[in-house]
């Protein structure tokens, strides 16, 4: 338990309280207590250093994403009625341009909630860390591409350090 | 009946709805891969919407707390229980039905070539 963790273990004590729904000094006690042995069972789930969020560029990833998960249980739920099974599944790769384990989780759990994709696993090792997507339909790959990019590039603009991001825009340049 | 309580009972139905097709479509479809989807999107949404429905009629405020709370754990969650169960198919072998595009295969190809 270092100095570094209390925010984790405030912010899993916060959540603790919030399902119990009583602010008592007790459900404070038993939040703080639980979180500790969480922090110290998992210690891997490290919060790593605090990036700066943008307020506007964070509005933006939040609204193309729930536009997406609309357009994706539009798309799936007739998909799921009609009977025809003409799906052209498969799996393509996308690089991502940053290294932060928070940004890269945030960006494979936006995809798997979004239209016909789902983040299968990351490959770390290369440059630059690959993440591999299983797609359901494959009608048009490079729109696919095109909405896969998409999310990473408004993710890493709200979350991503100034530095991935510079890299982001040489590397797209 | 306002136009509060209209909204909320579009919302309770088109959740409710979304949760049905999602089981419908885990049996609908073929392989492990495309009932994580079904899995993934329609029943996150479903939930998503009849929380955010109630929530809006709680009589106690710590219960609409309690509700919002289990609409992040669910938005959290979901992805990765997907994720991990697509991961765990794949390492195992599963089959992955018809394939028009395999990028990872191509990747693991090459990399057991190098290994080789």
């Amino acid at each position: 338990m270092t100095l570094r963790r209390v925010p984790h273990v405030a912010w899993l004590a916060a959540v603790w309280v919030a399902l119990w729904g009583d602010v008592t000094a007790g459900n404070v006690l038993a939040g703080a207590a639980v979180a500790v042995g969480l922090v110290s069972v998992f210690p891997g789930a490290r919060p790593g250093p605090a990036a700066p969020v943008r307020p506007a560029a964070l509005l933006r990833f939040v609204g193309f994403f729930v536009w997406q998960v609309i357009k994706a249980n539009a798309i799936l739920s007739w998909e799921i009625v009609t009977p025809k099974r003409h799906l052209e599944a498969g799996i393509v790769k996308m690089e991502l341009h940053t290294q932060s384990d928070a940004v890269i989780t945030l960006i494979a759990n936006a995809i798997t909630l979004t239209p016909g994709t789902l983040a299968l696993t990351v490959h770390r090792g290369g440059p630059l860390p690959i993440l591999y997507v299983h797609i359901l339909h494959l009608h048009d790959v490079e729109s696919v591409r095109c909405d896969l990019a998409q999310t990473e590039r408004l993710a890493i603009a709200a979350f991503g350090g100034a530095t991935t991001q510079q890299r982001t825009s040489a590397v797209r340049r | 009946m306002s136009a509060a309580d209209l909204v909320v009972a579009a919302l309770l139905l088109v959740g409710v709805t979304l949760s049905l097709l999602a089981a419908v479509g885990l049996n609908r479809f073929t392989n492990v891969y495309s009932r994580m989807h079904a899995a993934t999107k329609p029943a996150t949404l479903g939930v998503v919407l009849v929380a955010a429905a109630a929530s809006t009629r709680m009589a106690d405020p710590d219960d609409t707390v309690k509700l919002l709370v289990v609409i992040v754990l669910q938005l959290i969650t979901a992805p990765v229980g997907a994720h991990l169960v697509g991961r765990a198919a794949y390492r195992g072998g599963t089959p992955l039905g018809p394939l028009t595009l395999d990028e990872l295969a191509e990747a693991e190809h090459r990399r057991d070539g190098q290994a080789s």
